[in-house]
Order: structure tokens, then sequence, then C-alpha cells
């Protein structure tokens, strides 16, 4: 399966261990497997990588504490996952780091010709993910949000309604917004 | 008025010039969706490895209490 933590070791492409320093037990294993996702959810959610490495570390450390509290009702990830969102958005009230975008920009996307049937080129890789950052900081948060949460091979489309507080059908009903906003946004980067 | 010379012949213009368009082919690439942009931007987004060191700290550092028995089994301490 195509995920974005779930890849065997081996075939990892960054060269850092993320579970260095925390041994061989089962937390490191826990860790190993969705550091990750979440790391990756926190960088984007928060467009900066020192409070994303912050954020990472409180989120693990909280689940580490709640770790009792988990009853097996979801997976690991999604877990995790509401852990890190619920974390992101506190953080995010804190600071008032807000990125809603007003009516007027939501008009703009609306009124561009749709480009999601097209796939999207970039040209330096090294540039991907500072154009994905300003993209996504220019969507309103739920869509930025719905678009990382899908992204992730492993959760289900009903999973992401549970971590989003609503349907499956209501995500899916949003994707294609979310997806078309994106790739306006996407494209004004280059 | 005579045409200006190049130091490169016209051959070594048109090699060059190929040899340009195949890298630009190759630097570029192409997603089929969003999703597949982000997952392929989240593979190439290290994780830092001073957070399992903070994190290992930080977990030292939690008073002993019920959860000692979660602390011994997932840290085997």
């Amino acid at each position: 399966m195509n995920s974005i933590v779930s890849e065997p070791p081996a075939e990892r492409e960054c060269p850092d261990e993320p579970q260095a320093g925390l041994g061989s037990s089962e937390f490191a294993e826990l860790y190993a497997e969705h550091s990750r996702a979440i790391f990756y959810l926190c960088l984007r959610l928060l467009s900066d990588p020192d409070k994303a490495e912050d954020a990472t570390h409180d989120v693990f450390l909280k689940a580490f504490r709640k770790m009792n509290q988990f009853r097996g009702e979801s997976s690991w990830r999604t877990w995790l996952y509401r852990i890190a969102i619920n974390h992101c958005r506190n953080l995010q009230a804190a600071w008032h780091d807000r990125h809603m975008l007003t009516n007027a920009d939501e008009a703009l996307w609306e009124t561009t010709p749709a480009q999601t049937d097209s796939p999207l080129r970039v040209l330096e890789t090294k540039e991907l993910g500072q154009r994905i950052q300003k993209a996504l900081d220019g969507l309103p948060p739920e869509y930025r949000l719905l678009l990382l949460l899908v992204a992730d091979e492993q959760l289900s489309y009903e999973q992401v309604g549970a971590l989003t507080d609503q349907s499956a059908d209501a995500v899916r009903g949003k994707l294609h917004r979310a997806r078309k906003a994106f790739a306006v946004l996407f494209h004004k980067t280059d | 008025m005579m045409k200006r010379e190049t130091k490169l012949t016209q051959q070594e213009q048109e090699q060059l010039a190929a040899g340009q368009q195949q890298s630009r082919s190759s630097a570029t690439q192409e997603f089929a969706s969003v999703e597949d942009m982000l997952r392929h931007d989240a593979l190439h987004t290290p994780v830092p490895p001073t957070i399992a060191h903070r994190l290992e700290e930080s977990v030292k550092q939690l008073p002993p209490s019920s959860s000692r028995a979660w602390w011994r089994r997932f840290f085997g301490g």
C-alpha cells in the first residue's frame, strides 16, 4: 500500500531514522510507524518546521501519557491524528494564526476554470514543498485538513469523516471543491 | 553584415539544446492528483531526528505514576 509512512524502512527515501533514540520498544515502533505522517500533518497545518517539530514531540508525549486510555475503538493512526489535529488547532488559536480566506478569495477559484482533471506539473522538485505550502496556506482550514488526511491512504473516507466531524459523503462532496481550490492556488505559485 | 561567430559548431549547439531539453524533461514531475503530490511530498519530507531524542528525554522526566507500567512496557525501563 502506498501511504505516507507505511513503507518498509528499506524503502524510505529519507536517510534519517525517525525512531533514533527511542530504542526498540513498542512505543518506538509506534513512533517509527506514524511519526512521518504526524510530522507532515503538523508541518503543513502550522507552516513552520520548528513549530511542527515541537508539535510532533508534544503529540507523541501526550499519546504516551494517555496510552492507557486508548480503547482500540479506532486505529492508532486515527487516534494520533486526532491528538495532532486538536493540538495544532489549539496552537493556531493561541497564535491567532489565521489563514482563512475571504469570500472574495473563494470566488476566485469558483470562477477559475477547473484544472483538477489535468495533471499537476512541477519543474523543480526542490521547490515542491514550498509551493505546496503556499497553496495549502491559501485554502480554508477545512479544505487543507481534508486534503492532507485523504492523501494518507491508510485512512478511509469514514475515518477522515470521523476525524473532521462529518459523514464520509460530506467528505467526498467537499473534496472536489478542495482539489479544485488547491489546483488553482498551486498554479498561481508557479 | 557578417554572421556573428559562436564558439560552438551547429552540431554542438544542437547537442546542447537536446541535452537541455532532456534535462528539463527529466526534472519535470507530473502528478495525477493533489493527493499523489502530497504523498510524494510527505515521502520526501524527513522527520527531524531530534524529535525522538527530545521525546525520550521528556518521557524520562515524567513522574512515576500508575502509568509507570506503560513506561516500562514501552521503553523497557
